[in-house]
């Protein structure tokens, strides 16, 4: 898959890079200095990257551990986000890291035992509930064959009932979870589009089904599930798209239990709006439709508002029980 | 249009003779070009290749081509006539280091590249060396998208065969000898590019030849312009009215306008 892996120096001779390097045996390996001198780098074209990412293997100094707002949160008192890679396999147009990152390079950070140590200190700084967010500058477990992500830092919360791990995925790669002992305290949350947005808009994902057959899978052998409609698309023939969509989730899940339910509409930062759609100026759904609101770009506000409430209540009457979350920004 | 600066004519000659390039600039560097491609020819060292860069970055309308830094190097291991496509640039002097594009294939080799001030004759233990490529790439980067930017060198002296051995004749002999390898570098190089922007239809080309259009303005302008072809794929140019009073910056304002009442089909 990669063809071209440059590794910082300060990682070069990891068990975890040279497990990675192994994989890519044809690849150039490039020495370098800092990930930052490659992922940060001013001209830099983010569509023409994707189209073949190269990987760097990078060690993450600090900041491994950010707090996010509180409008994310789902119910636990403290909230936090980390990162062991950054961008996505995936290539969903309307993915907010497209705006964000210069490049479209994908980077692993392979220093776990510090992401690990940075952990326990904020579990062990609490009673109250605390939960962490690995999917939002990557997916979860799209690499997790490569990274051993799930390997490394799911037993770490197996002492500790009242901290959480959320990992937001719309993968199927789910095979190292399988053979784990489930947690109570792990959420598997994927992200659920109709397939007529995934086929438009979200490109190299997995299907809608091939989604839902992890999500049993995932769910029989124990491990807690929660969906996360987000974003939601107000595309052509909205209602009655979304209307078979959630009736086709809930059909596929039959009676399985969820741990819950998040919705969030299509919004962007400005800047970042603004970078995509210098990035794709032939891509509808970038250039018309949006409005700013409260320095985001999304629908305009009662739009917003009808969509958000119609899913609430549909899911609502297909499915009482779970909680649903409206997600507000968290950039 | 694709760049390339090269340090001697020796070393340009057969790309000259290949792509047909004629001289149409003498003076502060001779620029060798036809419609699609030129090459610079810097001199020899650093700063040569820095300034030639710089002065070739002043046409801005050769940003969306390739910018490849091409010469003879030395190297301490590779044959003699071996083709290198430069994974990163380091400054001997500084130590500073620059991460060129790379293009992997059978028939090429990827490694690091050292530049030195001077000829040397203990090559680096993994390292090519040249003179030129740190300048270039210290002035490119700056100016162009990663994407665009190469160092591709031609082995032309060893440990086995040093400098002393490097002449004019072999220069060019080596460079004839690999001129289709190059050719087929850029033209795979050339698929990895951004996406160009979309060209206006022809009978609206007359709005650029009629008013001054910045270099920003005809982004713009072939931006909005994409966008719009997106939103009304089976029209050909928005219906917007234009008076001959109109600016490059009103023409860009109507356009504006009128696509921003488009709905999107989704």
């Amino acid at each position: 898959m990669y063809s071209i892996i440059y590794v910082e120096e300060s990682v070069r001779d990891t068990p975890q890079t040279i497990q990675i390097l192994k994989r890519y045996q044809k690849a150039a390996i490039i020495d370098c200095s800092h990930y930052g001198e490659l992922f940060n780098r001013r001209k830099q074209n983010f569509r023409t990257q994707k189209q073949e990412p190269t990987l760097i293997i990078a060690r993450k100094e600090n900041k491994r551990i950010l707090p996010i707002p509180g409008e994310y949160a789902i119910d636990a008192k403290y909230n936090f986000y980390f990162s062991h890679m950054l961008n996505c396999l995936y290539d969903c147009r309307y993915c907010f890291l497209q705006g964000m990152f210069r490049s479209a390079s994908h980077v692993i950070f392979v220093n776990y035992r510090d992401f690990k140590i940075d952990l326990r200190s904020y579990i062990e700084n609490t009673e109250d509930s605390i939960c962490f967010y690995s999917g939002y500058d990557c997916d979860s477990l799209a690499l997790d064959p490569i990274t051993n992500f799930t390997r490394n830092f799911i037993p770490l919360f197996k002492p500790y009932q009242h901290a959480f791990l959320e990992l937001r995925t719309k993968s199927t790669q789910i095979r190292n979870l399988l053979t784990m002992e489930p947690l109570p305290n792990i959420i598997c949350a994927f992200s659920l589009s109709p397939n007529e947005i995934v086929d438009k808009y979200e490109a190299k994902t997995p299907s809608l089904n091939a989604r839902l057959a992890a999500i049993n899978s995932l769910r029989d052998a124990g491990w807690n599930i929660a969906l996360r409609f987000d974003p939601i698309i107000f595309v052509d023939d909205f209602y009655t798209v979304y209307k078979q969509f959630f009736h086709h989730v809930y059909a596929a899940l039959a009676d399985r239990h969820i741990h819950s339910i998040t919705l969030g509409s299509f919004r962007l930062p400005k800047i970042f709006h603004k970078n995509m759609k210098r990035l794709y100026p032939d891509e509808p759904l970038l250039i018309n439709g949006l409005s700013l609101t409260n320095g985001q770009i999304a629908y305009e506000e009662n739009l917003e508002k009808k969509m958000m409430a119609w899913c609430e209540n549909t899911l609502k009457n297909l499915d009482s029980v779970t909680p649903v979350y409206i997600q507000q920004p968290m950039i | 249009m694709n760049t390339f600066i090269v340090a001697l004519k020796h070393e340009a000659y057969h790309l000259i003779k290949k792509y047909r390039l004629v001289l149409a600039v003498h003076q502060p560097f001779k620029v060798y070009q036809t419609k699609n491609m030129r090459v610079i020819l810097s001199g020899v060292g650093r700063s040569s290749s820095y300034a030639a860069t710089k002065f070739a970055l002043e046409d801005r309308d050769t940003h969306h081509g390739l910018w490849i830094n091409f010469g003879v190097a030395g190297d301490r291991t590779l044959p003699i006539g071996s083709l290198v496509s430069v994974s990163k640039v380091t400054e001997d002097t500084s130590g500073r280091s620059w991460y060129p594009s790379i293009k992997q294939s059978s028939q090429s080799h990827v490694k690091e590249l050292l530049t030195c001030n001077t000829p040397i004759s203990q090559y680096p233990l993994s390292s090519v060396c040249d003179m030129e490529a740190s300048g270039f790439m210290d002035a490119v980067s700056e100016a162009i998208s990663s994407e665009h930017i190469h160092v591709l060198k031609l082995i032309s002296d060893n440990s086995s065969s040093g400098l002393g051995n490097l002449t004019k004749i072999l220069m060019k002999q080596l460079v004839a000898e690999n001129i289709d390898l190059i050719d087929f570098y850029i033209k795979s190089a050339e698929q990895n590019l951004s996406i160009e922007p979309k060209n206006l239809p022809s009978d609206v080309e007359k709005i650029f030849q009629e008013q001054h259009f910045t270099v920003t303005q005809t982004r713009q302008l072939l931006e909005l312009y994409r966008s719009f072809s997106a939103l009304c794929p089976e029209e050909t140019w928005p219906s917007i009215e234009l008076n001959s009073r109109d600016k490059a910056s009103d023409i860009i304002a109507k356009l504006k306008l009128q696509i921003t009442q488009l709905s999107p089909k989704l």
